[in-house]
Parts: C-alpha cells; structure tokens; sequence
C-alpha cells in the first residue's frame, strides 16, 4: 500500500478504537432505566444571598451576605396535596413573626423566607418543547395583595431603587393592563407594581387593588373569590434567630389548582426566594441618565429605600408596619429573585393516564377506604403495562360491596374481613395489603407551636364517640345526664394528665368529638372492636363512670360493638321542650329556625374519608354549629354552616383516617394505649403504668406479629384483647388486613385471569415499598417473609391459583398450600376472547361472491353435499371433501388430495442464473486472460519440473 | 527502470519504407476482448440479479412492511381496518406472528399478485379473513423480497400463529404440513375457522434456491368471528408467471435510465476524470439498475 493509504488507514482505525470504546463507556455507565423505588429523592441547594446599598456615586456598600442552604425532603414521585417537609438555615431571622405563615398577612414580615410553587423551567437557554419559561409570573399566590403594591405617599417606593431590576421595571407604574379597565380607579397612585398571574391554560389575570369590584380578575383558585379553594401553599417562612426555619409544603397538581396547572407533563418547581431586602440604588446610578430623577427625589427615594428596620429578628408582629424595603410583599423584586433556589418537583403520573392509554374496559374493585393510596400509585402503574390490566377502585363502604359481591353484582371487592355469618358464594379471601386506621390531629399547644406527642387511650376515644362531653354551658345546664361532665377534651383531667401543655378553653366545640365516616366502613369496625377489648373503655361505656365521675351519655350506655357504622344517638334537646326551649332562645337564629339534635350537629359525620383527611390537613373544624347572621341578605333563609377552618395556633381538631393518608398528607396520629396496669377509678396525673404505641413501622410489624389464621373466618384476624399481654403491648392497636375476595367460581375466564394477575402483583412486586408509581406506599406494611407475614403471601398465591382455576376452591388459613409462583403467575394476562362484532354491512365497492369457487361452509345439520371445485383447481386452497355430519351419522369421507401448484420458473430460475453467472463468467475471464494464465502457468510448471529434476538429480 | 543508453554508441537513422501493419492474428484482439469484456459483463449482470433477489429485494419488503405496519396500527386503534372484503389490493388488513419461526409484526396486505406479495403475506381474494368462520388463505414469498414464509415448512402441529385484525385477536393452532398429494384436512366444524399459509418450496438440499412447488400449513381456530362479505377469485394463480402490461412499460424506461446512466458515466469517465466519474456515476447506476431488477423481479411468480 502506499504510505498514503497506510496513514489514512492507520488514522481511520484509530477512530474506530477511539469511537467503540466511548460507546462502550457509555453503555456501562448509563443509569439503569426504570423506576426507582426513590427513598432517596430529597435534594439539598446552596446559595449566597447578598445586598448592597449604592451611594450618589454608584460605589456598593455590601450590608449584608448570607450563606443559604435548603433542604427540601422529597421531590420525586410527588402527589397532589402531599406535603414535603422543607427547612433551611444560614438565613436573616425574621421580624414582625406573625402566626400562620400560609396566610396573606406573612408577607408582611421582615426577612421571610419565602417558598412558591411556580410553573415552568428556570432556565435562561431554550425552554424545552411544551414547557414554559419560570418567572414571577407563573407563580402562584392566594390573594392579590401578595401581588400588587402601590404607593400613595411620594411615589418612591423601595423597588422604584432596586439596583437589579432592569430600567422598565422601575417605573412609576409597571405591568398595569393596558388599556385600563373602567372599574379601576380613575387616578392611579403615584406609583403601582402591577405582577399579572399567567394560568396555565394561557389566561393572564391581572389582579389589582379590587378584583371583587372588577378591578381586575383573579384566578378561581385565590382567596379573593367567594368559592375560594384549599388553603394557600404559598409560605412566608419564618427563620429564627439561629438562621434556620422549616415547613411543610404542600404541592399542587393541576386536580387540586388548575390555573396553576402542575402535573407530570407540566414541569413545575419550589421556588424559594429568601428576602433580603431590595439593594438600594436611590440615585439611579444604575439606570440610563434620562430617567434618573431629580437630586430631591432620589435622596427621597434612596432614604426610603435605606429606611431601618421596625423589628428585631423573632419579634411578633405589633401595630407597627414593617420596613417596606425588607418586607416579603417585595418577594418578586430582582433583589430578591436573584438569589432563588429553584428545585424542580416531579410529579406521579396519576390516574388520568388511563382514559388516555387504555382503551380496555378497567375491572372494578370495590370497597376499603383504607386502600385509596395503594390504588392511586397502583392504578396508573396497571392500565400503562401491558402484561397488567386497568382497574378503578370504587371506594364504598365494605359492608355494600360484601353484599354485592356475594350477591354476584361484582366481580371482586376489598374489605377487612368477611361479614356476619360468611359468605354464601365460594370467596376466597387474599391478602393484598396490610394498613390502618389511625386517629390523626392537629393541634396547637398553649404557645402556639404544633403539638405531635398526642396520646389517647381507649376510654378517651370512647368518650369522644359517645357524645357525652357537652361542649357548652347551656347544654350542660339543661341535659341532666351531661351535667357532670367536663365541657370538652381539653378540660378533661384524664386528657390533661396524658396531654400536659394544652391549651384549657372553656368552649370549643370540635374537641369534643371525633370526625368520622357516616358510612359503613371497616375502619370503624376494627376501631369499636379495640374500643370493646379495652376493659377500661368497655366498662365505662356499661356505665362505670371515670375516676373523676364522668358518665357516658345515656344514650350509649351498653352498646353493643363492634359497629360499622357509628349512630348518632342522641336527640337533645328535641324530647325535651324545656331545653329545646332553651336552646332556641339564643342568638343562634340558625339553630332556631330549625332546631336539631345538638350533639349531633357537632359530631357531623361525612360521607368521604378524603374529606376527613383534607380536614385535618388543613385543620377544619366540622361542627355544623356556625350562623353568620351578617352573611345572607334574606334573614330567613340562614342555615348552620360548619366552623370551618381554624386559626393557626389556636387549632384542635380529631379524625378517624388511614394510616396510609397520614404518611402522605403529613397528619400527626395519635398513639393509642395498649395495656394499662393502673388499677380502675384511681385518678393520674401522668402517663405511668400505661404504654402507647404509634402507627409506624415498628408498631405495625408488632402487631402483625398477633395476626392468627381463622378457621371460621378463613382470613386473618386481628384480636385486639392480646393488645395487654406483654407480648401485645408494642404492637400498634389500629393494624388492618385488607384482603380482595374474588369467587372462585362463576368468573369468565377474562375477569379470573385479570384478578390472578392482581393477586400475583399483590404477592411479589407490589409488595415492595417505594414511592413510585406500582410500588408499595408509606403506611402499609409489606407482607413479605421478613416481616413475618410468609403465610399470607404464601396465601395470597394459593388464592391466585384457586381465582385462575375457577373451581370452587378456598386454600386453607391454617395449613396453607405452597404454591409455585412463576407456575400460577406466568404471562397471564388473558389474552381476551374476541368480541364478535357484528356483521359489517358490505362496502358499496364489494361484489358479492357469488362467482366464487370456494364453496361456503355448509352450516352444521345441513345436508347439502359439498360442491367439490371442478376441474384442476389454480388455487391450492383446500376444500372441506367432507359431507357435514348429521346429528350421530357417522359418513365417511372420501378423502380429497391436494393438488398443488407449480412453477418452472421458479424451480429452474435461480439456478440457471447462477449457472449463467458461473459459465460467462469464467468463459470472459479465459477468453481475456487465458493466454496469460496459462504462459504463467507453463513457466510455473518449467519451473517446477526442472526444480524437481534438480533436486532428483542431486 | 531507467535504460542507460550505452553512450558510445551514435544514433542509426534508416531511412526506406516500414511495415507497420498488424502482426498476425492480432486482428482479433478486439474482438476477442470484446466477448470476453460483453462475457463478463453478463456475469456481472446475472450475480446482481441473484443479489437482488436474495438481499437487496429484502430490503424493499421491511421498508414496505414499516410503512404498513403504522398505517394498520393506526387503523386497528381506530377501528377503521377492513373487516370485509372490498379494501383495495395491497392495504394492510391484518398482522401475523408466528412465535415458532420467529416471525413476528408481519402485516398482511390484501391480494396476491407478484406487488402485492412483494410488501408482505398476501390475502387471497376470495377466502374470508383471518379469523372468520371459514377458511382464509394467506400467500408468502419464500426467496425473494425478504422471504418471509422461508421457514414455513418447519412449522409442527402444535405451533400457534397469531393473527390480529380489525374483529380482534385470533390463535389458531397448526394442524398439519401438507404438499401436492397430501389429502386435504377435514372438514370444519360449525364456528371453526381455518387458516391456510402458502408459499412455494423446493427439494433437496438446494431447494431454498429453487421453490418450484406450493407447500400448505394449515391451521385452526375453535371459536372465529362470524365470517364478513368474501371477494371474488382472482383469476392469476399466485404461481403463473403474469406480468401487466403497466409493467412492461415502466420495465423499458427504467431500462433506458439505465442505459443512460451507463453511458454518462462511460462519458464522464474518458472525457472528465476517473474518480469523480466513479463517484458520481457509481450511486445513479446502482439505483437505476436497482429500479430495473424490482420491475424485474415482477417476472417471478408471487409465491417465489
């Protein structure tokens, strides 16, 4: 070769090496693909926040510099409402503290630390494709007071002088509609900072000092609309004098704020931008010559700019207004945006997913409120895999989808247990999940702060249920039997001796009573089971009453449990006119005009569990005890209204939820008693003697560690009478096995292989903890071996076989079949029958057939004999020879041949070319290089001859 | 090599008449080089043919069944895929997997000539659809455009074949490998419905290279979809030799580009330069004489 060749191809192998072995780098170290089962999503970010003050001449005086970390606990997987816990340090404490950071009033603090959900990518290069770019105005905040300022003093206020905002911004009026509504003001104010909201569907609303008045619209979501939506999320932080805060965040998707519009295709983010105050450029050093103002107003506005501060760090907010310059109003002047922290949030894919994705009909499961975390990570898992199948999960009360599915209306169900006296149809009972009831609260303590070491025993939560606290002095004054009783809770010495540090206000309706479900529900099943197995709180209930002398409310006494459902009771005052009359002659003209069971008014079952959840999340009073006489226009028309939400720092409120929405919504639950070894009717004053345990790992591991197997149940059956045994007494009181039962017989054979394939799930992959969508959430305890819950998987897949067989089996609770699980389990999603469409009426184009040679298959019974295709057929398509079998003849069939087709071309085709080939071929090559060849080959073979007589001679 | 000239020796001019005619028997030089060079060309021609039809015609078959697949993707998603006859010859009315050949994603195009079979498995007019009640008959290539019924004779009784069309998805269960004096199978049962799958296949130990004769696998189906309207016979047996007359033409004057291709590059070769000719000239006729073999290959029977 020559040399330039051999260096071309030298240089080409080189890159060849060089390009393989960075392919293969790559391909070794890409991160493997698929969902992770994310425990470890929390993100940390640093930045340094600084402000300057600038003098006539431009020259910066740095004020202040602070090194800010953030920690933000979760960002992958994220669900609507759930709430990540947030906390920071190295920030300026702040001022002017006021009590509930989430309200509008937080933005008047000094130095907050202030966290938005924003939508878009913060980003200054390309945006990528259906995503927007983050500002100020995509995010969101309730109330327009949080987004629009005007000054009406000089005009100067302290974002007219940031030194990083560009020109146009520092304005006297800024981002005002243009043209301006009617409705708006006619003289505007010297100065106005106008920061539009852009929703996601594109709408720009513009806010404004009235909306209400028109001037100008709001998002339906914000406060300044009568509707109003969940609380703000949006948090003025409150840093404490060592520089470090924290908070919880709830994050939004667009189900819970559409004009904020977040979701898994939407890419949103914490934003969280720590005040620093506006960096001061009074004297428009910064801006171009032309706009600068004259020498009077830049002292004006680099004094006000310069202004002090009205509060020391940790100071509550008093009379006095805060430093404008400084304030969390000015969250989205460039002083302050500068130094944001953007952390992305990653939204779940929920359950939208499958009306897009699917087109199969989902199967539905219904019952346990206990599952709805299990199925909204699960559900969009199932209808977007293909070897898994769409389901929804029709969340109804237990005991409705017992009778139903017993009643053959429904394929499969989710309860706790099986119902009273068994079921008539053969159901197996498989193990699916295992979770809780949990008794969550919000409360505050007597400083304010928030209370979470709540402790209550059996005798409490039974007092709470059986309406006997009476709430108000002039229930206790008229209901005799109550006459006796503390008014609520907080002034019940057993509550104070386990729950010192509370507040003891004299009427507070909501600690009185525990919101709970109005509908059947296992959850109030295992919980009244617990109830009745405590001896304390079973012997009160009979009428013993307290050490303190508290009796239960008549009404209750010797009831009998366990109970789906919790009845109300209790009429007063409506049998006693005394007292009715007492009781309308109050201020309460809501209650007067129609007068109802008052204890039943505070107790106000719901219908939802996601009700109580978001209840208690946000701290909502239910009670339906409120009359704003100054609300309606039409005094007659006034009805009760619920107290709604409670102040921050001054909250109490109780619910019966699932162990799985406490974990995702972040809700406190209380720990609840399991054995007590003080002796009954002597008063305490502390918690001795008597153990509480929490719904977390440890004590729900500890209580499956008491499932047994019942025979007569056949399920698995939680006993809370082995709660006092010292065995029992670190194992959570509220464990709840919720299990699909599914016929073993009667199911076609798409629904029985739909539901093997649930329970296979159920027993191997579902059962491993993560945040993912598929995997198992928070609050559920994985039944796996290790967890000392073999036999139910074991269980759940002799179930799965049992479901696939479809022949009436139920496996055995005490001697549990082992089943293999890949033989159970292997590729089966049914492949479903075809659904025969109807026949198609025939395309005008079409001619029908009846030219056709292929005769028609004779339907069966018929005798007409075949027609046998005359003649030698060119098509090789066989022809039934067979005459149709009348019913029990048996005919023998001439046995017809087939005839076959053939083709010379096609057999003797490529050969003959490849035999032209071959003979042209050598043919062109003797004929042009014969002669050469063969001289060549008669000096090789001189050659060689005389070699070989050479070496004969030698 | 340089020749040193000995440098005593003068120049000798001779002056007198000189025989410069062609020595003997070199007057047939040219011929003979033409015949070798014309002898060669032909081979050159016959191994691209082979070629053709081996490897490159397979390349024409997957990028025909890419472009079929999404269209009947879509179609069976939207339920708009022909569940009677009357689609028009070559839309695609169904996919095949055949898990035991390793065939899987092959869409079934409607009709059997020689273009149809080129895209893919034909439908043959006449017999239901797959999946219906009655028979439906398939018809693949097994040399050329990709071969994909190649293997169909190792199919065993037992092997599942998968059919998926606008009704649904159907498994039908092989029950039999039959060739000419083979006795057909029995007759059907009410609701049954049977699929035949045919191509062509040689003898021998050469006989992938020389399908002269159909070979039928045949298939069942217990419970098929209620059977739609059937088309009428198409009277060219898939194993005729039948070339259109639209052929013809499109065959001459592809094989004018061809000629016009090779002459431009001859040109450019001895009057510009030899590389850039090569360059130039090399892809247009490869792609001219690739055009001219797909017209070509309509020649061969749809079975071949």
């Amino acid at each position: 070769m020559t040399p330039a060749r051999d260096h071309t191809s030298r240089l080409l192998l080189v890159c060849s090496l060089l390009l393989g072995s960075v392919a293969g780098f790559f391909a070794l170290t890409a991160p493997p693909s698929g969902a992770e089962s994310g425990t470890g999503s929390g993100v940390e970010r640093h930045v340094t926040a600084t402000r300057v003050l600038l003098d006539a001449t431009g020259a910066e005086e740095k004020v202040s510099s602070h090194d800010i970390t953030l920690d933000v606990s979760e960002t992958k997987n994220l669900r609507g409402r759930q709430e990540i816990s947030v906390s920071w340090s190295g920030a300026q404490p702040t001022g002017g503290v006021v009590a509930d950071p989430n309200s509008a009033a937080g933005r008047n603090q000094e130095y907050p630390f202030v966290l938005l959900q924003c939508r878009g990518v913060d980003t200054t290069g390309t945006v990528p494709r259906g995503q927007e770019r983050l500002s100020p105005q995509t995010c969101w905040t309730q109330t327009t007071s949080e987004r629009y300022l005007e000054d009406s003093d000089n005009g100067l206020p302290a974002w007219r002088s940031d030194a990083y905002a560009a020109p146009d911004d520092r304005n006297a009026i800024v981002g005002a509609p243009d043209p301006r509504p009617a409705s708006c003001p006619r003289r505007t104010a010297p100065a106005e900072h106008w920061l539009p909201f852009r929703a996601a569907n594109g709408t720009v609303y513009y806010g404004g000092p009235s909306p209400a008045l028109g001037c100008v619209g709001t998002p339906p979501e914000s406060d300044d609309v009568e509707s109003g939506g969940l609380p703000s999320n949006t948090t003025y932080g409150i840093t404490g004098t060592n520089g470090r805060g924290s908070s919880q965040f709830a994050v939004w998707t667009k189900n819970e704020n559409a004009s904020l519009g977040c979701s898994s295709d939407v890419a949103c983010s914490l934003v969280a931008v720590p005040i620093v105050g506006i960096s001061c450029d009074g004297f428009g050093t910064r801006l171009p010559v032309e706009r600068r103002l004259s020498a009077s107003k830049s002292a004006a506005a680099d004094a006000t700019c310069r202004a002090p501060d009205r509060y020391q760090g940790g100071q509550g907010a008093g009379v006095r207004n805060p430093n404008p310059a400084v304030a969390g109003s000015l969250w989205w002047a460039e002083s302050n945006w500068r130094n944001r922290i953007t952390v992305p949030l990653d939204f779940a894919v929920t359950g939208d997913v499958c009306d897009v994705v699917s087109t199969k009909q989902p199967q539905a499961l219904f019952g346990s409120v206990v599952l709805a975390e299990l199925t909204s990570s699960w559900q969009p898992k199932f209808c977007t895999d293909s070897s898994l199948f769409p389901f929804t999960h029709v969340q109804a009360a237990d005991t409705a989808s017992r009778n139903l599915l017993d009643s053959g209306g429904i394929d499969a169900a989710l309860t706790s247990g099986p119902p009273v006296g068994g079921f008539t149809r053969t159901v197996v009972q498989a193990p699916v999940a295992v979770g809780g009831f949990a008794i969550a609260y919000s409360i505050d303590t007597a400083d304010g702060e928030r209370y979470d070491r709540l402790k209550l025993n059996a005798r409490l939560l039974a007092k709470l249920l059986s309406q006997s606290y009476p709430a108000t002095p002039t229930v206790r004054n008229n209901y005799a039997a109550l006459s006796a009783n503390p008014y609520s809770l907080l002034l019940d010495p057993e509550f104070v001796a386990l729950n010192p540090g509370l507040p003891t206000t004299a009427v507070f309706e909501a600690a009185t009573t525990l919101q709970t479900l109005a509908t059947d529900a296992d959850l109030m099943n295992a919980l009244t089971r617990y109830l009745d197995a405590d001896p304390e709180a079973r012997a009160w209930l009979d009428g013993t009453p307290d050490p303190w002398g508290m009796k239960v409310n008549p009404r209750y006494r010797g009831i009998d449990l366990p109970v789906d459902s919790w009845p109300q009771l209790d009429d007063w005052p409506m049998s006693d006119p005394a007292a009715l009359a007492a009781m309308t002659v109050g201020s309460n003209i809501c209650y007067n005009r129609s007068p109802a069971p008052y204890l039943g008014l505070i107790a106000n079952p719901t219908g939802y569990l996601a009700t109580i959840v978001q209840n208690m999340q946000y701290a909502v009073a239910a009670p339906k005890v409120k009359c704003n006489a100054d609300d309606a226009g039409d005094l007659s028309q006034i009805a009760l209204k619920q107290q709604g939400r409670q102040q921050v720092g001054h909250r109490f409120v109780l619910g019966l939820v699932s162990v799985s929405s406490t974990y995702r919504y972040n809700l406190r639950s209380a720990a609840l008693q399991t054995r007590s070894t003080v002796p009954a009717g002597q008063q305490f004053t502390g918690d001795g003697g008597r153990w509480f345990v929490q719904p977390d790992v440890d004590g729900l591991t500890a209580a499956a560690a008491l499932l047994h197997p019942d025979k007569g149940a056949q399920a698995w059956v939680f006993d809370p009478s082995t709660l006092s045994r010292s065995s029992g007494m670190a194992a959570y009181p509220g464990l709840m096995p919720v299990y699909a039962d599914i016929p073993t017989r009667g199911l076609s054979p798409e629904v029985s292989g739909r539901l093997t394939t649930l329970l296979c799930y159920a027993a191997g992959r579902g059962q491993v903890t993560g945040t993912a969508n598929g995997y198992l959430p928070a609050g559920y305890l994985p039944i796996t071996a290790a967890d000392g819950l073999g036999d139910l998987r074991d269980y759940t897949l002799a179930a799965a076989a049992a479901v696939r067989a479809q022949a009436g089996d139920i496996p055995s609770v005490t001697d549990v079949p082992q089943t293999n699980a890949d033989e159970v389990c292997s590729g089966r999603s049914a492949s479903p029958t075809p659904t025969p469409t109807p026949t198609p009426t025939p395309t005008p184009s079409a001619t029908p057939s009846a030219s056709t040679a292929v005769p028609p298959i004779p339907p069966a019974g018929v005798g007409a004999p075949p027609v046998v295709p005359a003649g030698a057929s060119p098509s090789g398509s066989p022809s039934p020879s067979a005459t149709p079998r009348a019913d029990g003849d048996v005919v023998t069939s001439e046995v017809a041949l087939t005839a076959g087709e053939h083709s010379s071309l096609g057999a003797a085709g490529v050969p003959a070319v490849l035999l032209l080939a071959l003979a042209s071929g050598l043919a062109g090559v003797w004929l042009r290089w014969g002669e050469a060849l063969a001289a060549g080959a008669g000096s090789t073979a001189r050659t060689a001859r005389t070699s070989v007589r050479k070496r004969w001679r030698r | 090599m340089s020749v040193l000239l000995a440098p005593d020796e003068p120049t000798v001019v001779r002056t007198g008449p000189v025989d410069a005619s062609v020595p003997p028997g070199l007057a047939r030089e040219p011929i003979r080089l033409g015949v070798s060079q014309a002898l060669l060309a032909l081979a050159l021609v016959a191994v691209w043919l082979v070629v053709y039809l081996t490897v490159l015609s397979g390349f024409e078959q997957g990028h025909a069944q890419k472009g079929l697949y999404d269209r009947v993707r879509t179609e069976l998603a939207l339920g708009t895929a022909p569940m009677s006859a009357g689609a028009p010859a070559g839309t695609p009315i169904a996919v095949l997997d055949v898990p035991a050949l390793g065939i899987s994603n092959l869409v079934v195009v409607e009709g059997t000539r020689a273009e149809q079979t080129a895209d893919g498995p034909g439908h043959l007019l006449g017999s239901v659809l797959p999946g219906q009640q009655g028979v439906s008959v398939l018809m693949g290539r097994s040399l050329a455009f990709g071969a994909p019924f190649a293997d169909l004779p190792r199919l065993r009784v037992g092997d599942r074949i998968l059919v998926t069309t606008g009704q649904g998805r159907f498994t039908y269960t092989v029950n039999g490998v039959r060739r000419r004096g083979d006795p057909v199978p029995a007759a059907l049962q009410a609701k049954e419905g049977r699929l035949s799958l045919v191509t062509a296949a040689g003898d021998g130990r050469f006989g992938a290279l020389a399908p002269g004769d159909t070979v039928y696998v045949d298939a069942v189906l217990a419970d098929a979809a209620p059977a739609g309207v059937v088309g009428t016979r198409d009277p060219v047996s898939p194993m005729e030799v039948h070339v259109s007359a639209g052929t013809l033409a499109e065959l001459a004057l592809a094989l004018q580009l061809l000629l016009g291709a090779l002459v431009a590059t001859v040109w450019a070769w001895q009057r510009w330069s030899h590389r850039g000719a090569w360059i130039a000239g090399a892809p247009v006729v490869l792609a001219a004489a690739w055009l001219c073999s797909s017209l070509a290959s309509q020649f061969l029977p749809a079975l071949v």
